[in-house]
């Protein structure tokens, strides 16, 4: 529920009203009304709200939310009027039955809410000034201007199936592009010039030599910087009416469900099954629509996982990874860079299409699509009863199933000999406990049962992905386990 | 004997060295199919691991072959 209140708020009586005995979680935020702006200091705020409006443009984003997130229940309550320094100036509750959904639905609705509420602010700043009305959101928005009357999109603006209101849309869109590779850099050019307002590009790796025939966006001077955020500087001169922002980190970290969690749509352009099934479970539990590409030599497929179509999820189709080694990727088993140059094009206009709203997306196929023979297949999905998507069973990348089927991390982690995988150069800014982990570089693990007798193990590296290979490599031994997350995930179940 | 109409996608094709093929085959179902030709073009990828379409939609490989079906057999792709 959603209302607004005029008077000073109370969080332990709002939190009262979101007790349910069905609650596992109950998490909360709280805006305070501070004393500064950029450099002025403020004394006070004054909330106005265009109040019928507000109360039902809030109704609708908590009841959005309730959905997205399998909610028990939400309240928001917004102050009007004057506020003074410190007094709440609004209070989002989220009950659900776990932490996580609780978590994430909370932040959303901020998110959300600082954009889409029709609600007007006034500070009084100490040393006098001008005051003036701003909206609420006002330092989250960067679009002064109309898109629909921009000369940049006068083209497109044209189309019937954009039109004005298709390219307001567009403008209020963000969208996660993970992977600034040969899917990732064409995909991230007509994004943005077909004006997504917030495009943020997610890629932990640097760039090298042998990526420049498909990844486009670089060029070979800039050998050895991170993919993100060259992309980035690339679009935004491209486009320089929306939001760029890059994260130079791998997607598969911690961060994950909070990064999917607040854009409308994500791109998979990746290249590794382990990537490709972190970032979809991702997706689907935070409720985002995910389109996902996969190239192979000359040939590719996309498809479009929308937990609100009838079609299923990733996994009703393919529910566990294959091993890895039996299917090549790009560097093993080459590839041209028109294959994944097309698939990204591909992935582009099936995001326009969510975005905008068209008709035949691949929401419920796939698309093969190969590039020697101009031929493509269109392959409808369905549903799998069993699926982990259907409930029932726990996803296997939950952090508490991560690696470790059949037994939590607490408990194997209470007793395991925990070995970094990392080269010594990785470690150096690491707190003290884990550099005071025993450590083995990649030379050295063929050597690892040797060297740690000892049983239970469990590898450890910068974001999973070592560690999956380095247990592949020595072929599966027992007792000896892969940690697919972060190394320093770790220290929450110690 | 069954005659059906093949194409296969990506790593299949590979090692298959074909997009497409017609053939007839005794075998019962997709699965019985597909070890056939596993042994035939040296697959890597058991059964389990790869999915069919037939006629434009996945189906399972317990599906019984049938007279001129048109089947493409898919392996999992993460290129990018
Ligand atoms: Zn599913």
């Amino acid at each position: 529920m959603f209302r607004l209140a005029a008077t000073p708020l109370d969080p332990s009586r709002l939190s009262h009203e979101l007790k349910n005995p069905r609650a596992g979680a109950l998490a909360t935020f709280e805006g305070w009304v501070r004393n500064h702006d950029d450099a002025r200091a403020v004394d006070g705020l004054e909330y106005e709200a265009f109040e019928s409006m507000a109360e039902s443009v809030g109704q609708d984003l908590v009841g959005q939310a309730i959905e997205r997130f399998s909610l028990i229940d939400a309240l928001v309550v917004h102050r009007i009027g004057r506020t003074e320094v410190g007094d709440l100036a609004i209070w989002v509750g989220a009950t659900a039955e776990h932490r996580q959904e609780a978590f994430l639905a909370c932040r959303w609705i901020m998110d959300r809410i600082k954009e889409d509420l029709p609600i007007w602010k006034r500070e009084s700043y100490t040393k006098g000034g001008e005051a003036t009305w701003v909206h609420a959101g006002a330092s989250s928005l960067s679009h002064s201007e109309d898109p629909a009357t921009n000369p940049y999109y006068a083209r497109q603006v044209t189309l019937d199936w954009i039109g004005p209101a298709g390219q307001r849309k567009l403008a209020q869109s963000r969208v996660l592009v993970i992977g600034a590779g040969g899917l990732g850099c064409p995909a991230l050019q007509y994004l943005a010039a077909a004006g997504v307002g917030t495009l943020r590009i997610c890629d932990g790796d640097r760039i090298d030599e042998t990526n420049l025939h498909r990844q486009i966006l670089f060029s070979a001077h800039e050998i050895g910087q991170n993919k993100a955020e060259v992309a980035a500087e690339r679009i935004r001169a491209l486009n320089p009416h929306i939001a760029v922002s890059a994260i130079a980190d791998a997607a598969t970290g911690a961060r994950l469900p909070e990064l999917v969690t607040e854009v409308d749509v994500v791109l998979d352009c990746t290249d590794s099954f382990e990537a490709k099934y972190m970032i979809h479970d991702a997706c689907w539990q935070a409720g985002t629509v995910l389109v996902q590409a996969a190239v192979y030599q000359l040939e590719g497929q996309i498809q479009v996982i929308d937990p609100r179509a009838e079609a299923g999820c990733f996994r009703c189709l393919w529910p566990e990874a294959p091993p890895s080694g039996c299917v090549g990727n790009c560097a093993e088993a080459g590839v041209l860079g028109v294959t994944p140059g097309l698939l990204g094009l591909y992935q582009a206009i099936e995001t326009l299409k969510l975005l905008v709203g068209g008709e035949n997306s691949l929401r419920d196929a796939t698309l093969l699509v190969d590039v020697l023979s101009g031929r493509t297949q269109r392959i409808l999905r369905s549903a799998r009863e069993d699926c982990v998507c259907r409930g029932g069973t726990p996803w296997p990348n939950t952090p508490d199933h991560l690696l470790f089927p059949g037994r939590g991390a607490q408990e194997l982690l209470a007793n395991a000999t925990v070995i970094d995988l990392r080269e010594d150069h990785e470690r150096l800014q690491d707190p003290e406990w884990i550099r005071a982990l025993p450590h083995l570089p990649r030379a050295m693990w063929p050597a690892l049962l040797r060297e740690f007798p000892e049983r239970p193990l469990v590898l450890c590296c910068a974001a999973g992905l070592r560690s999956r290979e380095c247990v592949d490599l020595l072929e599966h031994p027992p007792e000896v386990y892969a940690w697919t997350r972060p190394i320093a995930e770790i220290a929450r179940y110690r | 004997m069954t005659r059906v109409r093949l194409q296969y996608f990506a790593a299949l094709r590979e090692h298959a060295g074909r997009s497409e093929e017609v053939l007839e085959s005794s075998a019962a179902t997709l699965a019985d199919l597909y070890e056939e030709l596993r042994l035939r073009h040296g697959f890597v990828l058991d059964a389990s691991r790869i999915r069919a379409a037939v006629s434009e939609r996945y189906v399972p490989l317990e599906t019984p072959l049938t007279e001129n079906m048109q089947i493409t057999f898919i392996p999992p792709v993460a290129g990018g």
